[in-house]
């Protein structure tokens, strides 16, 4: 369990200044933090590093010699720094976009949660996050057209299109590297490295397949069973898959209080026995998953209430094979050199390759 | 190559292959209209994953 996050500036005049800190009482002592970014220093370029100061297990992202913003993570002694690194890397990028007018200060509590919890996500919301942060969002949007772009490219676009700024770029594409999302290589002939797009993070809905199958496993009532699998379909029969509905569900999944209603709810049917109260909180989570058509309730003779799944959620990586249009279309019109295709036809072969002897091995 | 079916893995190499033919022999011969768009790829693999299940609803 993380012990404290320290947002902290290197001056060449004052030495290290801490921006902000939380929790308050948090406490590190100047030679640490001169150790922090001496290590920084030594490593010279902007990333994660993690290491131990003293007694001190720290995992730290530093922005680089030109802006020396440096923001560390204090760790319990028996923590493993490589499960916070992507939660540190997320919320790094978002400190660096509220640098104005010091917004970050207000926001640093929600963003210690965030890492904190970020170890104990499942893979689905993992996935989540990774959408519903707008940058990473945009960039994938973008590859979803264009499958391959130059970097230089890429950062001009991006300035064009955030113009109070959109983070740190080489932390952005590193995640996206380690999530196996794109690979980053040099193209002989090309000015700038080349961003290959391999793997697409696809999202819908589903009907909860498993407790529609009958009442044991929806856990209702034989009558409201049938009603509860009609609903389902009904929903179904008129489901589109849709960005903005996918937006909306994707940042149900990363709230834990909706995410461990959901857990729940794919067990089975959440019963209200008659006069039973519900906590405000339970009651607005489950009135606003109706209100999206996530669940509904049913009541039983007796007047107790069963709230029930009528559709879950998908979201997965795979390898966009829709964009051999994009190749080939770039090559008949000759958009992108033959050795920037040749190469992406590679890659796009080999991540194929590796696919089915996973699948194989299974 | 059909276009309204999800196109399995080993097809999709296969596919690869071909255009990268194409780009070595210079030649433009197969039709770019024969790959799905990522609207029909993501609704086939919805369609794919709903049919899959062993359940008599869906």
């Amino acid at each position: 369990m993380p012990i404290g996050l320290i947002f902290m500036k290197w001056n060449e005049i004052t030495g290290n200044e801490i921006l902000t800190k939380y929790p308050e009482e948090v406490e590190i002592t100047e030679r640490n933090l001169m150790q922090i970014f001496d290590t920084h220093d030594f490593c010279g370029e902007k990333g994660i590093i993690s290491l131990m100061v003293g007694s001190l297990n720290i995992i730290s992202w530093y922005s680089g010699p030109d802006t020396n913003y440096c923001i560390t993570l204090l760790l319990d002694i028996d923590d493993d720094p490589d499960d916070y690194q992507e939660g540190l890397s997320e919320v790094s990028q978002i400190i660096l976009q509220n640098l104005e007018d010091d917004i970050y200060i207000d926001i640093i509590p929600s963003l210690y949660q965030k890492i904190v919890q970020y170890p104990s996500l499942t893979f689905e919301q993992k996935l989540a996050v990774t959408y519903n942060n707008e940058i990473r969002r945009s960039l994938l949007i973008q590859l979803r057209e264009e499958g391959v772009i130059l970097k230089s490219d890429l950062t001009d676009w991006l300035q064009e299109r955030y113009l109070k700024g959109f983070g740190d770029l080489d932390t952005i594409l590193f995640e996206l590297v380690q999530k196996g999302i794109i690979e980053i290589i040099s193209v002989k002939g090309e000015r700038s490295l080349v961003i290959f797009f391999i793997n697409d993070i696809i999202m819908f809905r589903v009907p909860p397949f498993k407790l529609l199958k009958n009442s044991q496993e929806s856990g209702l009532p034989n009558n409201l069973h049938k009603t509860y699998v009609i609903d389902s379909q009904d929903f179904f029969n008129n489901y589109t898959i849709a960005e903005l509905d996918n937006l909306e569900v994707v940042e149900r999944l990363i709230n834990p209080q909706f995410y461990e209603i959901l857990s729940l709810l794919r067990k089975g049917a959440i019963i209200k026995i008659k006069n039973e109260r519900l906590s405000s909180k339970i009651r607005d989570t489950l009135r606003i998953l109706e209100k999206s058509k996530m669940i509904k309730s049913y009541t039983d003779t007796d007047g107790n209430m069963y709230y029930a799944l009528i559709s879950d959620f998908y979201i997965d990586f795979h390898i966009p094979q829709y964009i051999l249009n994009v190749i080939k279309t770039a090559h008949d019109n000759n958009l992108k050199s033959n050795e920037v295709l040749l190469k992406y036809l590679d890659l796009l072969e080999n991540v194929s390759n590796d696919l089915i002897k996973n699948l194989k091995s299974k | 190559m059909p276009k309204n079916k999800s196109i399995k893995i080993a097809d999709f190499i296969k596919s690869i292959k071909a255009i990268r033919a194409e780009i070595i022999e210079g030649k433009s011969v197969i039709e770019s209209t024969l790959f799905s768009s990522r609207a029909e790829f993501t609704q086939n693999l919805f369609n794919s994953i709903v049919k899959k299940k062993d359940t008599k609803v869906f």
